[in-house]
């Protein structure tokens, strides 16, 4: 009998194959260089520029913008930099994001794929779950929570984590139902391999063309969700900033110091857009019909 | 084929479907054995059961669906066994190929994965032993390149190499029985050959049992030992492949053969089969295949009992009232 031979390109995974294409997508590569320049900037800026984020300079308040002194991007009210003060805002403001978009997506996937591939009383218990959870007003949680534990980075994670993951695992468990009818899936359960490892070994690796793109929806709103508790007084605190924080304290000030509000805000919806863009060229890269 | 009594048994298996419209029942009443190194070719049109008869035994039944009667594996009986249990048997002792090979692969996994991983879950191997285990398969079934093999991923493939990886993957274990469904009816004809080839080679070299599913008359006569002809979720005649093909009992069996289109009467117009076959919500009370059937008188208002034909050979079984005008 003949061999047949294997085709002749190298090994190309379908992460490979998106990857080409996401390559060619000039709007998505720009948005993710975008990203990685702020990120590096918020991450090493404070330490190289001349100011700290929380010390005042008597001699310039709420100086404008200008590049003749060292206040490139002017100061507040209380004399303090607004580039180091939107960039230490930045750390704040992308740590969580992407902590909680991490944890909230794990804390979904797992959900959401046990719930879709155990199917029947589990899947129902496990969705009224989420239901109860969406029907919980979080903001009321947030705030008990916060009064009870005190005010803490990390419970802001939390906080948000516990209200935002259940977007992830409805998502999860639909595309988990129509995986499990996969001929693929069925082999494997022929094969008598165990359940844990079918779902997560099978299924996972389906679905994270998905949960990657979703992903990059979710930092944007954890970003917006966070300024909303920081308004409310509830998440990070004086003399610690983030994005949020500095739009509410500049929205105060348009009147008189216009940059308070303009610059930052120009920094979080950039940011936020550039999200939105790669999210648009992942799912177009990861589209399984273009492959 | 060999005399050790059976490996396999199937004694009065049932399959009831609950559906919004009422109890439809897939499979009636079937039995049959097969012994260690035997094949056996089951053979009908879409909805005959088949397909359900083979889930039902692997435990892959729809959770809508209920089985009864026995399975017996070397004396076992695996039939709704919890999943635990059963995963101790499917896999490693009773393996199945499946219909189309462009779905019965994980995309998103290298080939290497997906082969070592029956032997990573069933026999502690260690990643290095069920590498080298899932080479030595593959160049067994002549796959060229089986390194590269390895690392890739199944889009790579054309479909008659993605059926041998999946053959290759049944077959790591070395199970006893081999469960293949329709494994060539996605593929074509040149393939279909190879693929048929290398299960018979295979077959000789670990004596493994075959059961071989296709609605391909061509293919069951190549391969089985015997043949079982099942319509309507019961079987119609079972009996040694010669008898199948040169002793028809059954007029459905009959109608079938008459079916297959053949190159040297290719002026001839194609004989079909009259009729559709019957839908589950609506059997016929008797024979199923009475209303499609020239020979169906009164007599076929009621079922025909799966016997034995008196003046056939032995092992040759018959569901029709007709039996001995036909031959």
């Amino acid at each position: 009998m003949p061999s047949l031979t294997p085709a002749a390109e190298p090994e190309r995974s379908p992460w490979r194959d998106a990857l080409l294409r996401f390559r060619r997508n000039k709007a998505a590569v720009t948005s993710l260089v975008f990203l990685v320049c702020v990120t590096a900037l918020c991450v090493i800026g404070p330490w190289l520029l001349p100011h700290a984020y929380d010390s005042t300079d008597w001699d310039a308040l709420k100086l404008a913008p200008s590049l003749t002194n060292s206040h490139w991007w002017g100061t507040d009210e209380s004399g303090r930099d607004l580039l180091v003060r939107c960039l230490m805002g930045g750390r704040i403001s992308l740590m969580v994001g992407i902590l909680t978009t991490l944890t909230s997506i794990a804390l979904g996937v797992v959900w959401g794929a046990t719930a879709g591939y155990l199917g029947g009383v589990v899947d129902q218990v496990m969705m009224r779950i989420v239901d109860i959870m969406y029907a919980v007003p979080y903001l009321l949680i947030a705030i008990l929570l916060v009064t009870v534990l005190g005010r803490d980075f990390y419970l802001v994670v939390l906080a948000i984590t516990a209200f935002s993951w259940m977007d992830t695992a409805r998502l999860v468990r639909g595309q988990t139902l129509s995986l499990r009818q996969m001929e693929f899936v069925e082999a494997a359960r022929a094969m008598g391999v165990t359940t844990p490892r079918i779902v997560f070994e099978h299924i996972v690796p389906n679905l994270m063309g998905l949960v990657l793109v979703y992903a990059t929806v979710t930092v944007p709103s954890v970003i917006l969700t966070e300024s909303v508790l920081s308004f409310l007084g509830l998440g990070i605190q004086e003399p610690m900033t983030s994005w949020g924080v500095l739009i509410h304290d500049g929205a105060q000030m348009l009147d008189s110091a216009a940059w308070l509000l303009i610059l930052p805000a120009l920094m979080l919806s950039l940011t936020l857009y550039s999200f939105n863009y790669l999210g648009d060229g992942l799912r177009d890269a990861l589209d399984p019909k273009d492959r | 084929m060999s005399t050790h009594s059976s490996l396999l048994e199937v004694k009065n298996l049932n399959v009831h479907f609950q559906t919004p419209e009422g109890e439809l029942q897939a499979v009636r009443d079937l039995s049959f054995s097969l012994r260690q190194g035997e094949t056996l070719g089951v053979v009908g049109e879409s909805g005959s059961g088949k397909s359900q008869t083979m889930l039902a035994m692997m435990g892959l039944l729809a959770n809508n669906a209920r089985a009864e009667g026995q399975v017996l594996f070397k004396g076992d009986n695996i039939l709704n066994l919890p999943t635990a249990q059963l995963n101790q048997v499917r896999g490693p002792q009773l393996a199945m190929i499946f219909q189309d090979p462009m779905t019965s692969l994980n995309p998103f996994l290298t080939v290497e994965r997906q082969m070592t991983e029956v032997l990573q879950t069933h026999q502690n191997a260690s990643r290095g032993q069920a590498r080298a285990a899932a080479l030595q398969m593959l160049e067994k079934l002549r796959i060229a390149d089986p390194l590269r093999c390895l690392n890739s991923y199944p889009h790579q493939f054309s479909g008659g190499m993605r059926q041998r990886i999946m053959i290759a993957m049944a077959l790591l274990s070395q199970p006893d029985v081999l469960i293949a469904d329709e494994p060539t009816t996605a593929l074509d004809v040149t393939v279909q050959a190879q693929i048929v080839a290398l299960l018979r080679q295979l077959q000789q070299e670990h004596g493994t049992s075959i059961i071989m599913v296709t609605h391909d008359l061509g293919l069951v006569a190549g391969l089985s030992d015997q043949v079982m002809v099942m319509y309507g979720g019961r079987v119609m005649e079972h009996a040694q492949a010669d008898d199948i093909f040169y002793n028809t009992r059954h007029p459905y069996t009959r109608a079938l053969l008459e079916s297959v289109p053949r190159l040297e009467h290719a002026d001839d117009a194609l004989l079909a089969i009259p009729g559709m076959p019957p839908s589950l919500r609506n059997m016929p009370v008797g024979c199923p295949f009475a209303p499609r059937c020239a020979r169906a008188d009164n007599d076929c208002q009621r079922p025909a009992p799966l016997s034995l034909v008196t003046d056939g050979k032995p092992g040759h079984w018959v569901a029709c009232h007709h039996t001995g005008a036909t031959a």
